[in-house]
């Protein structure tokens, strides 16, 4: 199975220590934050993480399920990165200066 | 419903553990907890406190309590040292599902960070072992934390609560204490609705196969299912065969229980596993000593999953139904729903002639010996014949683990306590105390290795001062077992610090006034067990067993199911 990039969305009571609950579970799988975001929703109380990381669709299958079972989470997603987005963007870029190339 | 006004966190704290039907808790004190001590001093005649010798004691105990009774267990400890030495027993409760309220105390809120006197972030190091935590730093927030951490800990898939509390929030003044249960979490859903959908493809499978097994794991036993697991199994003559933590969900007398799968397990359920063609896995988590090699587990079958927790469900073997819901409800439905069939003569016939092998090469040698040193488990079954079925088994974790679990006879639930997917030595001797404080009506015996025994062998002071009649059963070899037989099988023999010097159990026992005896004769042994039984007070019993003994049958670590081996000649008959 190959690593793609994917994005996983976790809906969280907005709490202290539920972030360290999701970042237990990806450093327990092994699988590096490449991005974080938290942000509040329209909701009072329920924020909105969002987390890059590059892995195999099975793993990030069996890190939502385990993001799902923390008590203060209401729903998380996964979905692989397909489209060309700011952020693939912004990496062939910074791949491009790397390698020399002449980006204006 | 108790109302009061102007009392202290402690008192609360009290107050909450009462509504919350609490009678029981093993704790033990310090600093940062006297407090909470100092006003449980005027509650002993409403709870029930045993003082245990070590806060991994008071986390056992409450385990073996939780999974005897079928009630959250609880324990208390004090800030730092005492609560990081609870650490032990929150892990295996979190792997094994049990119910657990932790209560750590911790420095005054003002000092949280500085690094002061035992002060440990306790809530950091439990995030991974818990199901839920959380720091109480003021008096006000204390019923209302004691009522979540109930609520998460006894619902879904039961698991440890550890709550950290500040000492100003136990010593603070609270105006008005009112307790409100905890109904729901608005993020929290612990128990899907049954669908109906996939309840009726589980019907199609069953009632279409032809060699259908159950796999009865502990969330059977967790949500009451047995019965309803019984019912189905009677109505479609599906045999029935237990996972290590579900053992005495099913009478092991009942005439379709064909034994347990596993590695050590019984060769009639691993071999039916290999040849079914339906598996309904009912509140299993299919661990790897259940499946040896996934890629060759159950080759033929078809599965029915039925299990509490999402997080499950193609974990480990994709199911061809997924059920996810509580176990008792889900069995209640199957069995209500498929079509009663006959008995499957030739189906069954497989387990009778795969135990009539393994008493052949197996169980024979194992329980009646002819000559030689008195083995494991010809000790289990004297218990067994002994106790009728009707105790509580209780164990440590090695070869004596493994053989209790295969020689026991048990006709009641809730009847087999021992430490499963952690593995935990050292369990045995406080979750024994702890279940018997829980069914003091019931006879309970551990049986224990010398190597375990002398991990929490300071609980024995704990028996003495609470006067706890459990029966203690050493299987004493003089080696750390398990690993002995792994350095044997696998290792040439180099026996790399597995071999115990190990004190006389017998002097032991007497320095704390427990009664005591030694046998090394296989014409002593039923008599001393019997002894044992019938002694009223606590008893250790040391039975001097075959030194190299192993367990057999086994799978292999890593191999398939369908590679048991019988005997130390690596042969599979």
């Amino acid at each position: 199975m190959e690593n793609r990039e994917y994005t996983v969305t976790v809906l969280t009571e907005n709490k202290i220590g539920v972030l360290n609950r999701i970042t237990a579970i990806y450093l327990r799988h092994k699988i590096n934050m490449e991005g974080v975001r938290v942000m509040a929703t329209q909701v009072p109380g329920v924020s909105m993480i969002t987390i890059s990381s590059y892995g195999e669709e099975a793993v990030m299958e069996r890190i939502v399920k385990q993001l799902r079972r923390i008590v203060e989470v209401f729903d998380s997603r996964y979905k692989a990165v397909e489209s060309i987005t700011p952020e693939n963007i912004y990496g062939e870029i910074l791949s491009g200066l790397e390698e020399g190339s002449d980006i204006r | 419903m108790t109302e009061r006004e102007n009392i202290t966190g402690a008192e609360a704290l009290l107050l909450s553990l009462l509504e919350e039907g609490v009678t029981d808790l093993f704790g033990y004190p310090g600093g940062a907890i006297i407090p909470l001590y100092d006003k449980l001093y005027d509650y002993t005649d409403r709870i029930n406190h045993i003082l245990t010798r070590h806060e991994q004691g008071a986390v056992h105990a409450a385990q073996g309590y939780a999974r005897a009774t079928g009630r959250t267990g609880v324990c208390m400890a004090t800030s730092g040292p005492g609560a990081t030495n609870l650490i032990t027993g929150i892990a295996d409760a979190m792997v094994d599902s049990t119910p657990l309220v932790c209560i750590t105390a911790q420095v005054a809120a003002s000092l949280l960070g500085t690094d002061a006197f035992q002060e440990a972030d306790i809530i950091s190091m439990t995030i991974p072992v818990t199901k839920w935590n959380h720091q109480v730093t003021s008096a006000a927030e204390l019923p209302e934390t004691i009522a979540k951490a109930f609520y998460i800990a006894r619902t879904g898939r039961p698991g440890p609560v550890v709550i950290d509390i500040t000492k100003n929030a136990q010593t603070e003044i609270l105006d008005r204490f009112a307790y409100t249960p905890c109904t729901g979490l608005r993020s929290y859903c612990p128990e899907p609705v049954v669908d109906d959908e996939s309840v009726d493809r589980a019907v199609e499978l069953i009632n279409a196969s032809r060699r259908p097994l159950m796999i009865v794991g502990q969330g059977v036993e967790l949500s009451g299912g047995e019965a309803d697991a019984i019912r189905l199994a009677e109505k479609c003559a599906i045999p029935m065969a237990s996972t290590l933590m579900g053992l005495s969900a099913v009478p092991t007398s009942h005439p379709l229980f064909v034994g347990r799968v596993g590695m050590h397990g019984n060769v009639a359920a691993n071999e039916m596993t290999q040849q079914a063609d339906l598996l309904i896995a009912a509140g299993t988590r299919f661990s790897d000593r259940v499946t040896g090699d996934v890629s060759h587990y159950a080759p033929e079958a078809r599965v029915i999953h039925i299990d509490i927790d999402a997080a499950e469900h193609g974990k480990i073997i994709k199911p061809d139904v997924s059920l996810v819901c509580d176990a008792r409800k889900a069995l209640s439905a199957l069995a209500d729903k498929v079509s009663p069939c006959h008995e499957r003569p030739e189906w069954m016939e497989t387990a009778q002639e795969a135990y009539d092998r393994e008493r052949r090469y197996v169980i024979d040698r194992a329980v009646a010996p002819a000559e030689g040193d008195i083995t494991m488990g010809e000790a289990v079954d004297k218990v067994a014949s002994a106790c009728g079925g009707e105790a509580v088994i209780v164990t440590d974790v090695g070869q004596h683990q493994m053989f209790a679990s295969r020689y026991s006879r048990l006709n009641r639930t809730r009847s087999f306590i021992t430490s499963g997917g952690l593995g935990t030595m050292g369990f045995g001797l406080p979750a024994a105390i702890g279940a018997k404080v829980g069914r003091p009506d019931r006879q309970v015996v551990l049986f224990v290795g010398d190597g375990g025994l002398q991990m929490t062998v300071q609980e024995l002071g704990t028996v003495m001062q609470s006067g706890i009649s459990v029966k203690i059963v050493v299987l004493d070899n003089g080696y750390l077992g398990m690993v002995r037989q792994w350095q044997q099988l696998f290792f040439e023999s180099r026996y790399s610090f597995t071999t115990l010097a190990d004190p006389d159990f017998t002097l032991l026992a007497s320095a704390y006034g427990i009664a005591s005896r030694r046998v090394c004769e296989r014409d002593d042994l039923e008599e001393a067990v019997k002894a044992m039984l019938a002694h009223d007070g606590p008893y250790l019993l040391d039975v001097a067993v075959e030194r190299e003994g192993n367990v057999f049958p086994m799978v292999p670590a890593g191999k398939s199911i369908s590679s048991l081996i019988f005997s130390e000649l690596n042969d599979g008959k």
